[in-house]
């Protein structure tokens, strides 16, 4: 018995070295969301940060993790948005349920995107993914009679589950919220199963991906149609949440600001697809009033992640915490080699 | 018909074109269940193109590969895996931002099979096939005397250790039937005597193996039947001994490559 605790105590103490972090910054983040939600402007960027964030975890699992690019996410946000807002406005569709019906059709459209992808690789990937939102651009400004064209969708029915409704900003954000939370746990036990390495190999090496029993179109099919779902289902959950749609919400710039955001935090981690989200949506904020240069802002800082930090915001904090060990450990000799 | 019980590959007629360059000329050989078979040949003879041929990266313009009994040309390389042949690469091809042990349990891909809904809720099978397959890979990299290394990334080994790595992940993949193209490449002296031992416990499992290297010391030693290439065509074929006896062979040497 005694034994036991003394071991339970141990292992408390083990975990807590190692995510020591981890478990400190969710604190400050849990302190800083429960402030943010006393006003109604901060919720909203709260809620925005979640929904960013859903979107931008998707793509890292397509670009950062199984190497295939995308500029055209927004399609797929587009496709969750407007398929939700019709379906809960015009048919009665729940809007619970209707999000999910945006998020699967979404997934559907990413597979049919995938299948000549998965056989281009770079620029050609690159510019049928750039065709492909634009596509759906203009499908939803000139197809009046479904999407109610230039002027958009007003009206979109609030959120409720149970006969609770979530109307105020506040509200929205515990949904927006667990659903970030779930979609990150998705992320989580995709990367550390079989499915992740091989997402992982195909990025690395295709070529011996394919000779070690890895299906590469399949599994590049597989992470174009999670990056769908995800960009579905943060579009859905966008669209109930102003409750007002446009095409000008879905045009190139969305697509590059999620790639923004995964490049600026970091691709290929855990952390960065919040930290980029966060980051970006709060500085999209101060500089409101510099919107008309946004994707200026956005070239800018992808030239900083590119030529300063290669890992993105992630990679800096993690090679502070690597130099910060390193003065540590000085005194310590005859550690050869890198591991990890 | 009890013949073909042994032979665990039979390349029949094998010929690839690359537009006017016929890298491949019908080519024929068997190699018998259990044993090592080597694949010889000056530079630019066709080695790897063969060894590309058999395990489905190239689609062969004529003849047939046959594994086990089974046409296996022109299959694509993940099925000609799962069928069990897998291979190493003449210029190492390893998942370089993998850790040692995560490039060997991306070996285990075709003999596992937890897919992306197993994976997602972590059921009850998919964790204990993950716990399999740690302790599996393990046993390689203990088995290829890489345990140590487990924890380091691929790019960060040495020359010797990433061509050790690319057999364990071979390995991994419960092969009937391993392809080695230079494995002793860029090894020293000592390192080539362990790989001599490695590849005489690997064929003592009962996997097939087909060799291509450039060390002669290594392929008379350590093999039982080998076939020489020379632009595309085979020019010898027989065991060790009659290969160093073959006048073809040693010409195609120019006398300097042979010596033993
Ligand atoms: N994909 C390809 N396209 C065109 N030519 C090719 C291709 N692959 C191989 N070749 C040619 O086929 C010939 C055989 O090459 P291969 O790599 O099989 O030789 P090798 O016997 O493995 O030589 P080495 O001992 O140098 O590795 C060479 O002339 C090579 O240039
Ligand atoms: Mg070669």
């Amino acid at each position: 018995m005694n034994q036991n605790t003394v071991l339970t105590q141990q292992k408390g103490a083990a975990f807590w070295k190692k995510n020591r972090l981890s478990i400190i910054a969710i604190a400050v983040l849990c302190v800083a969301a429960a402030v943010m939600l006393r006003t109604r402007y901060l919720a909203m960027i709260l809620d925005f940060i979640c929904i960013y964030t859903i979107a931008v975890t998707g793509l890292d699992l397509l670009f950062g993790y199984t190497g295939q690019v995308s500029f055209g996410q927004a399609g797929f946000y587009a496709i969750g948005a407007y398929t939700s807002a019709l379906l809960s406005k015009n048919l009665g569709v729940p809007p619970i349920l209707s999000i999910f019906i945006g998020a699967l059709l979404a997934t559907v459209f990413g597979v049919i995107i995938a299948f000549p992808a998965s056989k281009l690789v770079k620029h050609f990937l690159s510019l049928l993914t750039i065709a492909f939102g634009l596509m759906v651009y203009t499908f939803v400004n000139s197809c009046s009679a479904l999407t109610g064209g230039p002027s958009g969708i007003t009206g979109i029915p609030k959120v409720s589950i149970f006969g609770l409704e979530l109307g105020s900003y506040q509200s929205y954000f515990w949904l927006v919220a667990i659903l970030m939370v779930l979609v990150l746990i998705t992320k989580k036990n995709i990367i550390n199963s079989r499915v992740g390495r091989a997402f992982i190999a195909v990025r690395e090496n295709p070529h011996a991906a394919a000779g070690m029993g890895i299906n590469v179109a399949k599994y590049k099919i597989m992470a174009f149609a999670i990056s769908a779902f995800a960009a579905g289902l943060a579009g859905a959950l966008y669209a109930h949440m102003i409750r007002f749609i446009s095409p000008d919400t879905f045009t190139k710039d969305q697509s590059n600001m999620f790639m923004t955001m995964l490049l600026f935090g970091g691709i290929a981690t855990m952390s960065g697809s919040v930290i980029g989200a966060a980051a970006i949506t709060v500085m999209t904020e101060l500089l409101q009033q510099f919107a008309a240069y946004q994707t200026l802002i956005y070239a800018v800082l992808i030239l900083i992640v590119l030529f300063l930090l290669p890992n993105g915001t992630v990679g800096l904090f993690s090679k502070l915490k690597a130099a910060v060990r390193k003065r540590g450990q000085k005194r310590k000799p005859g550690k050869e080699g890198t591991p990890q | 018909m009890s013949e073909t019980n042994n032979v665990m590959l039979e390349v029949q007629d094998l010929t690839i074109r690359f537009g006017g360059l016929v890298a491949v000329n019908a080519v024929n050989f068997q190699v018998q269940k259990g044993s090592i078979f080597g694949l010889i040949g000056p530079n630019g003879a066709g080695k790897t193109t063969l060894f590309n041929m058999i395990s489905g990266v190239y689609k062969p313009t004529s003849g047939k590969v046959l594994f086990d009994g089974q046409e296996i040309q022109g299959k694509p390389a993940y099925k000609v895996n799962s069928l069990g042949i897998a291979r190493t690469y003449q210029n190492i091809n390893l998942f370089k931002k993998m850790t040692v042990l995560e490039n060997v349990m991306v070996g285990c891909h075709s003999r596992t099979h937890c897919g992306l809904f197993a994976s997602v809720l972590r059921t009850p099978a998919q964790r204990k096939e993950e716990k399999e397959v740690v302790e599996k890979c393990r046993d390689i990299l203990e088995f290829m005397d890489l345990g140590d290394k487990a924890d380091f990334l691929a790019s960060n080994l040495s020359y010797g250790e990433q061509r050790r790595l690319e057999i364990s992940r071979a390995l991994a993949s419960d092969p009937k039937m391993i392809l080695l193209d230079e494995p002793a490449a860029g090894m020293n002296g000592a390192e080539k005597e362990e790989l001599q031992r490695t590849i005489r416990k690997i064929a003592d499992k009962g996997i097939t193996v087909l060799l291509v290297e450039h060390d002669m010391k290594l392929v008379m030693n350590v093999t039982h039947q080998i076939c020489v290439i020379s632009f595309g065509k085979r020019i010898g074929y027989g065991t060790p001994e009659e290969i160093q006896q073959n006048p073809d062979v040693i010409e195609a040497y120019l006398g300097g490559g042979l010596d033993v």
